[in-house]
């Protein structure tokens, strides 16, 4: 493919997105409407349900997308054609999950008495602040492609 | 209450823009390596 066509259309892809993030674009995203399975961890116990729980979330293909950017992840992995890249690329998605979920409950305070649940309901009300960055994410990565595309015309 | 997860989010953002740009300017493909990582934080952290 002519690469700076690729980034190009990467670039203007990211900035179409980061405006969908910031809400001046309005339009559905592909994803499998559903959650994994909340009842794993009493049927297969903590390991079980930790395995079962990352095949079906790890790829982020099977359950519901968020955030937009995950498609430029999965559109950059198949444009690349090599498989390692893509698994390195996916992986190190489910990296970051993982880590979201076992960093955050130690950063939380909750030595005034609040419990996770608490936190919790408050990370769900801030999900705006969490589009927000991410769009801001987006339009630099944007804005670098598209400077990339350009510079290699 | 939520105090240390936006500066840890914040932080997660700036050194992923960082490193995305960064290696934007070297290779692109690279590029994508530790945004993946930042697209998979702010997912698992939506819930």
């Amino acid at each position: 493919m002519i690469t700076w066509l690729l980034w190009l259309g990467l670039g203007g892809l990211s900035l179409v997105l980061a405006l969908r993030e910031f809400g001046w674009l309005t339009f559905n995203i592909p994803q499998w409407r559903r959650q994994t399975g909340k009842t794993w961890y009493a049927r297969l116990g903590p390991i079980g349900a930790a395995w079962w729980w990352g095949l079906d979330l790890g790829s982020g293909l099977t359950t519901l997308v968020t955030f937009s950017g995950y498609w430029l992840l999965v559109l950059a992995a198949l444009l690349k054609g090599i498989p390692l890249y893509g698994g390195l690329v996916l992986g190190l998605y489910g990296l970051g999950r993982a880590l979201s979920v076992a960093l955050t409950p130690f950063l939380f305070n909750l030595k005034g008495g609040e419990n996770l649940w608490t936190h919790l309901d408050a990370l769900l009300a801030g999900r705006l602040h969490l589009r927000r960055w991410h769009g801001y994410g987006l339009l630099g990565l944007a804005l670098g492609l598209l400077m990339r595309g350009v510079m290699s015309w | 209450m939520l105090r240390r997860f936006e500066l840890a989010s914040k932080g997660v953002n700036l050194i992923a823009l960082a490193m995305g740009l960064g290696l934007l300017l070297w290779n692109p493909w690279l590029a994508f390596l530790p945004m993946a990582a930042w697209v998979g934080w702010f997912q698992a952290g939506s819930l």
